[in-house]
């Protein structure tokens, strides 16, 4: 077991804002930590940085108290900032220099993730013949998607054994979004541990194995994400009919989740409701265009919990 | 506090110096105070000494004098050798000072002054000079004939009656008086030193120490809280805090804007310095008039030592730093850089209350005195210590004891500010919201405190 997190505790006054997180990484992948807005994702991972002090709990890296300031850890945070006025080249020799990555080495490694991220021209003033030379870029005369670009090669200069990642594709187009999926895919490739948080449930799924979710601070849901889907078994039914077949639904007595011109989405009990509903539907002599029986997905299960919590409180 | 609490501070006091210095705001003050403070003096002597040394053509014809006083002084010779030489002297007694006031009022065109030496009844000489109204003189000509005659006629009454410039000079000094008291048994008690008011050369060289330490305090103080804002609201301050903590980063921040501030005020000084070089090489000492200015400003500090030196200086830093501390926690209490100067108040005010003890007591010190126990109690108060002591101390107002104390009592509460600091800058940093009062600091301290965070 290499990264663990136990009991964290974290309150304002009277408000607790993470209540008694645990969660581990059991070897390299990516473990995603989800939750509403002001659910405590960040403070929890500012807890596991060591950046803001914890009421209580510990987080472990192989079996001992982890400490940021001796390991090498990556962070992308979720509220992004550079110094607007200052430059790039310098900001980024600035924060490795902080991770202990030398000048030399620093610069290479730039380089490299300049090339990678597509980011070489704001780093490298351009010279032309007969021309004064550019002056280097500010980060304020980046786009958001170019100054993310900038702060992803700020999480990676240092070569991490952890990367935390803080909503990573947020804001980005489709074009760079793919672009960070390669690097994170590479970096779990690598042997990487990685903590991912994201509002983005299909990169959620594509990326992590283990998932907790948060509600207010608690832990709604957590584990295996595979695991908690068969919990929750094969209860979505997606159904397209040439005809109408309300009068079956409601003979069925079943919940209509989603409507859209793709079909029905309804809500079974399991398999033989579904099955006894198909026969019906095949005896009134409706023709099915389309009948899939599948898990809910970690989108459905996510507002179901985090819906369901907001209701209890 | 651990040792890590202020790991990287090194670096992040690099990072900030080196971006300061980068700035074009730096760069451009830099340049505009080395213009100013190395060229303006020399150029401000070099008019002066134009225009005092153009030639003023006098083209007067006669001074009549009218001699109500009797002393036996040759008045024919009064402009011999001066500028004034073409100036034929002569004594009337054919007619009244009035009688000839009144017979050049209409006169046009007129080339003669005539002037009235009197003794006053309150004890002295008094020149009156007089010219006609549509004369053909200019104002010049006639100033250098009236401080040319006037400086004859002292010189001539000391000659009248025969007294040496020494004599003279001893005979008139002032007389004080002086009461003593004996106890019982007849040893004379030493009279209480009365408190007398400086002079107005003195106010301003206690008003201008007060103001260079007011100088660097807001320009370093503005520095930091600008610091920590700019991190703090672009969040920048998230990637920064994985690998040093709070304090290590307000170390670096302040010590780094401190020694941008005193670059500024070195360069400052150095540009004087060669100013007063330039203009050693360029003007004569009759034409600077600088010398004596000097040497009787050297005479104001009367407190000078090396020990006092450094303790004033040491008590300035000391001043910077807990000015700086304070402006540091005002800046973390903001999240926007629009609100900085809500966040300031406190901290403005502060400043402003000890810089204007500073000032109080210099203005009561050129009304009529001040007692020093009111001088020592003002400089032990710390947020006015920085802006007083060190003038009063190197001006001998203030014993270097009573300052040594105020230095500790300044380094205690900043020590203490510090700590304070330390225990809610963390929670203040990641919050983000509007800005925070004193109350609501006072309170996550508490909380803080409370908790004994891990």
């Amino acid at each position: 077991m290499s990264l663990e997190v136990k009991e964290l505790v974290k309150s304002y006054g009277d408000k607790t804002v993470v209540d008694h997180l645990s969660f581990s990484l059991k070897e390299p992948g990516v473990y995603a930590l989800l939750g509403t807005n002001g659910a405590g994702k960040t403070t929890s991972i500012r807890m596991i940085l060591g950046m803001l002090a914890k009421d209580s709990g510990e987080v472990l890296w192989k079996g001992k108290p982890m400490d940021s300031m001796n390991m090498n850890i990556g962070y992308l945070a979720e509220e992004r900032g550079l110094y607007p006025k200052y430059e790039l080249m310098d900001q980024l020799l600035y924060f490795a220099k902080l991770k202990g990555v030398s000048k030399d080495v620093a610069k290479e490694r730039i380089a490299y993730w300049a090339k990678r991220l597509e980011v070489e021209e704001y780093l490298y003033p351009k010279q032309t013949k007969g021309k004064k030379k550019e002056k280097p870029k500010m980060a304020d005369q980046l786009s958001k998607g170019n100054q993310q670009k900038i702060q992803m090669m700020a999480a990676l200069i240092s070569e991490p054994e952890i990367l935390i990642l803080d909503e990573p594709l947020s804001g980005l187009d489709p074009v760079n979004t793919d672009l960070f999926k390669g690097i994170i895919r590479e970096e779990i490739a690598k042997g990487k541990y990685l903590i991912m948080s994201s509002h983005q449930m299909a990169t959620i799924e594509e990326f992590c194995k283990d998932i907790t979710i948060l509600v207010r601070g608690k832990v709604a849901l957590q584990g295996d994400l595979n695991e908690i889907k068969k919990s929750y078994g094969r209860v979505n039914l997606i159904i397209k009919c040439d005809e109408e077949f309300d009068d079956i639904i409601e003979k069925h007595g079943l919940e209509i989740l989603n409507d859209t011109p793709d079909g029905k989405q309804l809500k079974v009990t399991g398999e033989d409701q579904a099955k006894s509903f198909l026969e019906d539907l095949l005896a009134a002599d409706k023709k099915v265009v389309r009948f899939e029986l599948r898990e809910p997905s970690l989108h459905e299960i996510f507002v179901e919990k985090a819906g369901a919590q907001h209701e209890e409180d | 506090m651990k040792k890590t609490d202020y790991r990287g501070w090194q670096e992040v006091f690099r990072f900030s110096f080196e971006q300061g210095f980068k700035q074009k705001s730096f760069k451009g003050f830099l340049i505009i105070i080395c213009v100013l403070f190395l060229f303006g003096p020399t150029v401000l002597t070099l008019f002066q000494s134009g225009e005092d040394s153009e030639e003023i053509k006098v083209t007067v014809e006669n001074l009549y004098v009218f001699d109500e006083v009797g002393l036996p002084i040759d008045y024919e010779n009064a402009f011999a050798e001066t500028a004034a030489s073409g100036v034929k002297v002569s004594v009337r007694e054919d007619m009244t000072f009035e009688e000839y006031t009144k017979s050049i009022e209409e006169t046009e065109d007129s080339k003669d002054i005539g002037v009235q030496i009197r003794h006053e009844s309150a004890g002295y000489f008094q020149l009156n000079f007089v010219r006609a109204a549509e004369d053909a003189l200019e104002d010049d000509e006639c100033d250098v004939v009236g401080d040319t005659f006037t400086a004859f006629f002292e010189e001539a009454k000391r000659k009248a009656i025969d007294v040496s410039e020494e004599q003279m000079a001893f005979i008139n000094q002032s007389v004080d008086t002086q009461v003593l008291f004996t106890d019982e048994s007849g040893t004379v008690l030493e009279e209480e030193e009365k408190e007398e008011g400086i002079s107005l050369e003195e106010y301003y060289v206690l008003l201008g120490g007060i103001m260079i330490c007011m100088m660097i305090i807001t320009l370093n103080g503005g520095s930091v809280a600008n610091a920590i804002v700019t991190e703090k609201s672009t969040r920048v301050v998230e990637y920064l805090m994985i690998n040093v903590r709070p304090m290590a980063l307000i170390v670096g921040k302040i010590l780094s804007c401190l020694s941008l501030t005193m670059i500024q005020f070195g360069v400052m000084g150095g540009a004087y310095l060669g100013s007063t070089l330039i203009q050693k090489a360029v003007f004569s000492e009759a034409e600077l008039g600088a010398a004596q200015e000097s040497t009787s400003i050297l005479q104001m500090f009367s407190g000078l030592s090396v020990v006092n030196v450094i303790l004033a200086v040491l008590i300035v830093l000391m001043g910077v730093l807990f000015f700086s501390i304070l402006a540091g926690l005002a800046g973390a209490s903001v999240s926007k850089m629009e609100e900085l100067a809500e966040g300031m108040k406190v901290y403005q005010m502060v400043q402003v209350i000890g810089a204007y003890i500073g000032i109080g007591i210099c203005l009561m010190e050129m009304i009529g005195g001040v007692e020093p126990l009111i001088i020592n109690i003002c400089g032990l108060i710390p947020i006015s210590t920085p802006f007083i002591v060190p003038a009063m101390l190197l001006t001998g107002r203030m014993t270097t004891v009573i300052a040594l104390i105020g230095f500790v009592l300044l380094t205690v509460i900043t020590i203490v500010l510090y700590l304070f600091t330390a225990s809610v800058y963390e929670s203040m940093i990641f919050y983000n919201g509007k800005v925070l009062k004193f109350k609501d600091i006072l309170a996550i301290s508490k909380v803080r405190s409370g908790k004994g965070a891990k």
